[in-house]
């Protein structure tokens, strides 16, 4: 497995794609649930304001006052996503996890239900799924230092 | 712009049209708004409600963090106007602007936290982000500083807008949405770059006061210079003060810190209380947020002098829906009311009230809120009119029927919350006027021209429902430039001219609503006592009210 790095990211205004390397949740417990790792996703590869085409998801434990879970992509090796899709729309990434291509996509959201983490949202708009590109630009904007990248072999 | 100008403005118009209903009339409107620049950039976080006070019979305006801003922006919506009185209790959902009322009468007597619970888990298979605004027990009963209690930590807490709630048989309102905005695209850059820089600021030093101990770092030190306001404002100096400071509720309960949504400095900071409730080591966990008014208005000012009771005190108010400071007040009121002899046991239904028994403290809120005695039902009115009715009104310590917040600095403090529209925090300054002037001081006219212009200032950024701690980082500069970077413009003459109008269309709604400056009552004990600047004269206070009064006349 990779290695933990708790490095600090700087904030910055545009995605730099580095390869060998995963987003991962580092310490759950610390998250403060200000939603701006989501907030940032739907920015930085959307161009929109919004809390829907995040790939990241933060959600308030109902009960559990002040406690926060967070879905991000595992970045598989082999992922369920891709190969429950029908279309081969799902490309599989070097470092782990997919990338989609967008025009083989029917829009049937079977990959969605391969996911047993539900990592993988939905754009309502174009009807494809949004999944984690693993960029780090919401690393950048984690105040906490929830939210990190971890090395893994390429 | 939105915010406390738009809601003011709503309000006004509303007013007009019902003809100045009562404050617990059906017709009377309760407004939510949001700020133009709302989920835009960081620390844009803030809502108002706008309403007539049932505690003071005037103004109301009260602003609250949490998820509610998001949530409008989520649903579209940039304010919602309620008015009318349901049959029976019912529950407001707006999703994506439609509106439903459900059947509330099952949640009748349930607590805020117990509601916040139900509501989520009733719509959990609705993935939409949402915010849950509801009243307890206090504003059921219509107890007039009941407040409202926004997700989890949050309250629109001055003036009792969960008594408007209650009169219009109204639980709770839940706003939900899944609304996405484009960013201007031939801005993009501009809007990233400002995006960063702002929220490299929130991550700066300068911001770590809030994020580190919070609001309640400012305890001790405000002893040290004499304006903790201790034992119904008694003195400035708290001799207990090292034991309730930021740094020891911290180190003794401090949990976690959240956030509201969008900001990334987290300032709400959440105690545990553990209690044992029965032998075999029973226990039970408790989360309670603390900040520096609480600590001042069920500590310092009632004499407590550990963290725990404190606690203990926040969390009782907090499960009833009311106001803390208001609660914490009229409590000091009624402790010096015993004390002088004005009220006996046979009014608090046999508890002697006194100056750091915390127990009877904890009872009190009880009786207040069964209305146990006719004194109690009385005490459900706030410190103003109960002292109205048993004497002691020199100190019944209020600004405009509102009980104060917790500082004694000085002259500004008096003449801020006494001028400030809803005489309290966030629209006016003199608390911290006051401070400055300790190391370089300024004459009475300086001061008046400083609280009115930075008054007009906060209308900007309470329009635009900017958090006032990011108030150093929101320079006008910075605003504009936001602005810009979403393709509106606009200039810093019209700020100025704009903050002025909004000054004055308050001072308009207040004085419709039987506003006068000949009205305003300074508790006389605030004469009597020395503050952080001494004793403040009541001649030159007077006189910086009416210059204060002239210069919104002349807007």
């Amino acid at each position: 497995m990779g290695k933990k790095s708790a490095k600090r990211l700087p904030a910055t205004t545009e995605i730099v794609p580095k390869k060998g390397r995963r987003l991962k949740v580092l310490y759950r417990e610390r998250c403060i649930g200000c939603f701006l790792c989501m907030y940032a996703c739907a920015r930085t590869r959307y161009k929109e304001l919004s809390l829907e085409k995040s790939a990241i998801r933060v959600r308030i434990n109902t009960g559990d006052e002040g406690k926060f879970s967070i879905r991000v992509c595992a970045a598989c090796r082999d992922p369920p996503c891709a190969k429950a899709c029908p279309e081969g729309a799902l490309k599989l990434r070097s470092g782990g996890g997919v990338v989609v291509i967008e025009k083989k996509c029917t829009g049937c959201q079977i990959c969605r239900k391969a996911c047993v983490l539900d990592a993988i949202r939905w754009d309502m708009d174009k009807n494809v799924p949004i999944i984690c590109i693993h960029c780090s630009y919401c690393v950048g904007y984690c105040p906490h230092n929830v939210l990190g990248m971890e090395e893994v072999d390429i | 712009m939105g915010g406390t100008g738009v809601g003011t403005y709503l309000f006004s118009e509303e007013l007009e049209k019902a003809g100045n209903p009562e404050p617990l009339a059906p017709e009377a409107p309760i407004i939510f708004t949001i700020g133009a620049l709302a989920s835009l950039y960081p620390m844009v976080t803030k809502s108002v409600v706008t309403f007539r006070s049932p505690l003071t019979g005037e103004f109301g305006q009260s602003y609250a963090g949490g998820r509610f801003s998001a949530c409008m922006r989520l649903s579209d919506l940039d304010a919602i106007i309620i008015t009318g009185k349901a049959p029976d209790l019912r529950f407001l959902w707006v999703d994506n602007k439609n509106v439903e009322i459900i059947d509330a009468t099952p949640l009748a007597g349930l607590s805020t936290y117990a509601t916040f619970r139900v509501l989520r888990e009733q719509f959990k298979d609705e993935p939409r982000k949402r915010s849950i605004v509801r009243i307890g027990v206090g504003g059921e009963r219509i107890i007039p500083y009941a407040n409202l209690t926004v997700d989890q930590f949050r309250h629109f807490g001055r003036l009792g807008a969960g008594a408007v709630f209650g009169s219009k048989n109204l639980k709770a309102l839940m706003v939900s949405g899944n609304y996405s905005y484009p960013l201007p695209r031939e801005h993009f850059k501009e809007y990233q770059e400002i995006y960063k820089e702002i929220y490299d600021q929130c991550m700066s030093p300068t911001m770590s006061k809030y994020h580190d101990l919070g609001t309640a770092i400012n305890v001790e030190p405000l002893s040290q210079i004499g304006g903790l306001p201790t034992r119904n404002f008694k003195q400035g100096f708290f001799e207990g003060a090292k034991y309730i400071s930021g740094a020891k509720f911290a180190e003794e309960s401090l949990a976690y810190k959240v956030a509201c949504t969008h900001c990334p400095v987290a300032c709400i900071h959440v105690a545990h209380l553990r209690e044992q409730f029965a032998a075999e080591h029973e226990y039970e966990t408790l989360s309670v947020a603390y900040d520096h008014e609480l600590i001042y208005a069920l500590g310092s000012t009632l004499s407590l002098d550990n963290v725990p009771d404190i606690l203990k005190l926040i969390h009782k108010i907090e499960r009833y829906g009311l106001d803390s400071i208001t609660t914490g007040v009229t409590l000091a009121w009624a402790t010096d009311a015993f004390l002088s002899g004005l009220i006996s046991t046979e009014d608090t239904a046999g508890l002697a009230l006194a100056f750091g028994n915390t127990d009877n403290y904890l009872k009190a809120i009880d009786h207040i809120v069964d209305g146990t005695t006719t004194f109690y039902q009385d005490m459900q009115l706030g410190s103003e009119q109960v002292a109205k009715k048993y004497g002691g009104l020199d100190y019944a310590i209020c600004f405009g029927g509102l009980e104060a917040p917790g500082y004694m600095t000085g002259r500004d403090f008096i003449v801020g919350f006494s001028m400030s529209p809803r005489n309290s925090h966030l629209s006016n300054a003199g608390y911290s006027l006051d401070q400055k002037a300790l190391s370089k001081p300024t004459t009475p006219e300086e001061e008046v021209q400083e609280l009115v212009a930075e008054a007009n200032w906060r209308n900007i950024l309470n329009s635009l429902t900017i958090c006032l701690f990011a108030r150093g980082i929101y320079t006008k500069d910075l605003v504009l430039r936001c602005f810009n970077a979403v393709g509106k413009e606009w200039t810093e003459e019209q700020f100025e001219e704009l903050g002025k109008k909004i000054h004055r269309l308050k001072f308009d709604v207040k004085q419709r609503l039987g506003w006068t400056l000949e009205g305003l009552r300074v508790p006389e004990r605030l004469y009597q006592v020395i503050s952080s600047r001494g004793i403040v004269k009541k001649e030159e206070v007077e006189q910086m009210l009416q210059e204060y009064w002239e210069i919104v006349q002349s807007y």
